[in-house]
C-alpha cells in the first residue's frame, strides 16, 4: 500500500481510505434502504402491479340506468344453435400449415374436461357444489379479510391460475336467466335457478394461452391453446369451489356460463376493456381466458379494485385488431359508445346499456364457422399480446403513461419490428420447432 | 446461450451488459479526472453509451426470442441514435 501511494503522481486526484469508508457506507446504507420494507397497504398485500395503473373505487365503465341483465339464452351461440348453426367445427387439411390432423387432434384433445358431459352431480359447471360429510363442521373463518385474499389467490395459483382478483357479487353481471343443463333454449331465472345459494363473493381466474400457438391464428393450434385454457380454467374452478366446500361454504364453479366475464374480471381489477370488448389483462394483455367462482363466504372488506392503464387511449389509436378481422366484426369507432335498445334491436345479442366498443359477435361466429376456427386473430395481433419478456413488459409500461397520438407511433413499431402478422404460414412451423423459442435461453423442449 | 445450462441466456446478457456499463462509468470518470472533459460532452456520451447499450439487450433480446426483424429494428431506431450521441460526447471530451 506505501508503495501504491509513493508511485502515485501527488496532483493526480486520489480516492483515499476516508473516502473509500465514505462510499462504502453510502452503499451500505442505500442497500439497507433497497431492502428495508416499505410499509404497505392492505391492498398492497394483495396486489402487485406495476406503475401506470390507476386504481378506482367504482366500475370504470359508464352504466346505463337503463341497463338490464342479460339472458343467456341470448348469446350469440346459443342464438345460432336454435337455428341449427354449430357452436364450433373443427376441419383439417393436411395441406395447409396449422390445419393438420396432428393439429387437429390436439385441438380436440385440449377440449377433453371443458367439453365433458353436463348434468353429472359434482362434477358439471354451472351447479351449486355442497359441503359434504368430510367438510369443516362449522365454516371457516379467516382471520382477517386479507389473509383471507391471501389464501384464496395462493390456492387458486396452487391449482394452476396465472391471475387472480376477488370481488363482490354483482347481480348486474349474472345473467337475468341462465339455461337448463345440455339446453339452449330453456333457462330459468338466476334465483330459480340457484334457491338455496346466495353468493356474496366472486373469485375470478384467468389463465394464460400461449404465445407461440396464438400467433398461428386463425389455425387448430392457436383454438387448440383457447380450449386447453378453458380446460385448465374447469380443473381450477372445480377443485377450488371444492376448497370452499371443505371449508364449510357453498360454491358454483362458472367458466362461460351463469354470468359475463369481462365485468367481473375488471370489478376485480384484472384489467381493462379493450376494443373487442375484451379483457386486456395488465401481464398477459388479451392472452388469457377467464372464469369465476360464486362462493357464498363473505369477506369483510374486498381490496380488488377496478384498474385503468391507457386500454382506452391505445386502442383509440391502434386498431391492430379490426384492421386484421376477417369477418369486420369488431368496432372502428374513436371512443367507445353507449348503445341503447333501439340501437341493437336487430342485434339482440348485444347487451346495450354499457359505454365500451361492441364487437359483433353474429358476423365474428360466422367467420368461426366458416374457417373451421374459433379465430382469434384479434388477440394476436394486439400489441400487448407479448411473451414474458423484460423489452416486452418495459413497452408496456411505457405505454401507460405516454400520451394518445404516441400510442399510435407505438403501434406502428409494433408492425415494423415484426410483430402482430396475422395468417402467417410460417406460425405453425415455429410453434412445431423441437428448439421452441427459449424466451429465457435456458428451456429446451425434449 | 444458455450460461453452461446455469444460467439463461437473458441473465448471461444482463451480466455483461453490467460489465460494459461499468467500463462505461470508468471511462467517463477517467476522462474527468484525467481529461477534465466537460460536464457537458460526459452527459452527451453517457447518454450516447446508455442508448447503445439499450440497443444491444434489445437486440440480443429479440434474437433469444427468435424474432429477428425486431433485432434488427433495435440497430436502426436505438443504436443509430445512441451512436451518434456517443460519437458528437466522444469528440467533445476527447481533447
Amino acid at each position: 500500500m506505501k508503495g501504491f501511494e509513493e508511485n502515485t503522481s501527488a496532483t493526480e486526484p486520489m480516492l483515499g481510505r476516508r473516502s473509500l469508508l465514505k462510499l462504502g457506507m453510502a452503499g451500505t446504507a442505500a442497500a439497507l434502504a433497497s431492502a428495508v420494507p416499505v410499509p404497505a397497504s392492505a391492498s398492497a398485500n394483495v396486489r402487485d402491479d406495476g406503475f401506470g395503473v390507476v386504481f378506482h373505487d367504482d366500475f370504470p365503465q359508464d352504466i346505463s340506468p337503463d341497463y338490464k341483465r342479460f339472458d343467456q339464452s341470448q348469446t350469440m351461440f346459443n342464438r345460432h344453435a336454435r337455428e341449427g348453426v354449430p357452436y364450433y367445427k373443427a376441419i383439417w387439411d393436411d395441406s395447409r400449415p396449422g390445419f393438420s390432423g396432428s393439429d387437429y387432434a390436439m385441438n380436440k384433445a385440449s377440449a377433453t374436461l371443458y367439453h365433458r358431459k353436463q348434468g353429472i352431480p359434482d362434477y358439471s359447471m354451472d351447479t351449486v357444489y355442497v359441503p359434504n360429510e368430510l367438510s369443516l363442521p362449522t365454516p371457516y373463518k379467516f382471520p382477517d379479510a386479507a389473509t383471507a385474499h391471501a389464501q384464496i389467490k395462493r390456492v387458486a395459483r396452487h391449482f394452476g391460475a396465472n391471475v387472480v382478483g376477488i370481488t363482490r357479487r354483482d347481480e348486474r353481471w349474472d345473467y337475468s336467466h341462465v339455461l337448463k343443463p345440455n339446453s339452449v333454449s330453456e333457462t330459468l331465472p338466476w334465483d330459480e335457478a340457484y334457491p338455496d345459494f346466495k353468493p356474496k363473493t366472486v373469485v375470478v381466474l384467468g389463465w394464460e394461452m400461449e404465445y407461440e400457438a396464438l400467433a398461428t391464428a386463425p389455425s387448430q393450434i392457436a383454438d387448440a391453446t383457447a380450449f386447453n385454457a378453458y380446460s385448465g380454467l374447469t380443473y381450477v374452478t372445480m377443485h377450488l369451489a371444492r376448497y370452499f366446500n371443505y371449508m364449510g361454504y357453498k360454491a358454483v364453479p362458472a367458466v362461460n356460463g351463469t354470468g359475463l366475464n369481462v365485468p367481473y374480471a375488471m370489478a376485480a381489477g384484472l384489467g381493462e376493456s379493450n376494443r373487442m370488448g375484451m379483457l386486456q389483462n395488465y401481464h398477459y394483455g388479451t392472452r388469457l381466458r377467464v372464469a369465476r367462482v360464486y362462493t357464498d363466504l363473505e369477506l369483510d372488506e374486498y381490496y380488488d379494485k377496478p384498474v385503468t392503464f391507457g386500454i382506452e387511449s391505445f386502442c383509440a389509436n391502434c386498431l391492430h385488431c379490426a384492421d386484421n378481422c376477417p369477418s369486420k366484426s369488431i368496432s372502428r369507432d374513436d371512443r367507445p359508445s353507449m348503445y341503447t335498445a333501439e340501437d341493437v334491436k336487430d342485434k339482440p345479442y348485444i347487451n346495450p346499456g354499457v359505454r365500451k366498443w361492441h364487437l359483433d359477435g353474429e358476423k365474428c361466429h360466422a367467420y368461426w364457422i366458416e374457417s373451421g376456427t374459433s379465430c382469434g386473430t384479434c388477440l394476436a395481433t394486439c400489441p400487448y399480446n407479448k411473451p414474458n419478456f423484460w423489452h416486452h413488459r418495459l413497452i408496456d409500461r411505457v405505454n401507460t403513461v405516454l400520451p394518445g397520438p404516441l400510442h399510435k407511433l407505438m403501434a406502428e413499431m409494433d408492425l415494423w419490428h415484426g410483430y402482430g402478422n396475422m395468417f402467417d404460414e410460417k406460425a405453425p412451423a415455429v410453434f412445431w420447432d423441437p428448439k421452441g423459442r427459449s424466451y429465457n435461453g435456458l428451456m429446451k423442449d425434449y | 446461450m444458455s450460461g453452461l445450462a446455469i444460467f439463461t441466456g437473458v441473465e448471461v446478457m444482463f451480466y455483461w451488459l453490467g460489465v460494459l456499463s461499468l467500463a462505461c462509468v470508468q471511462g467517463l470518470v477517467w476522462l474527468r479526472w484525467k481529461l477534465q472533459s466537460s460536464w457537458i460532452s460526459l452527459v452527451v456520451l453517457a447518454a450516447g453509451m446508455g442508448t447503445m447499450l439499450f440497443a444491444a439487450a434489445w437486440a440480443i433480446s429479440s434474437i433469444l426470442e427468435k424474432e429477428p426483424q425486431s433485432a434488427s429494428m433495435s440497430m436502426m431506431v436505438i443504436m443509430l441514435p445512441g451512436l451518434v450521441l456517443a460519437t458528437l460526447g466522444g469528440r467533445l471530451a476527447w481533447k
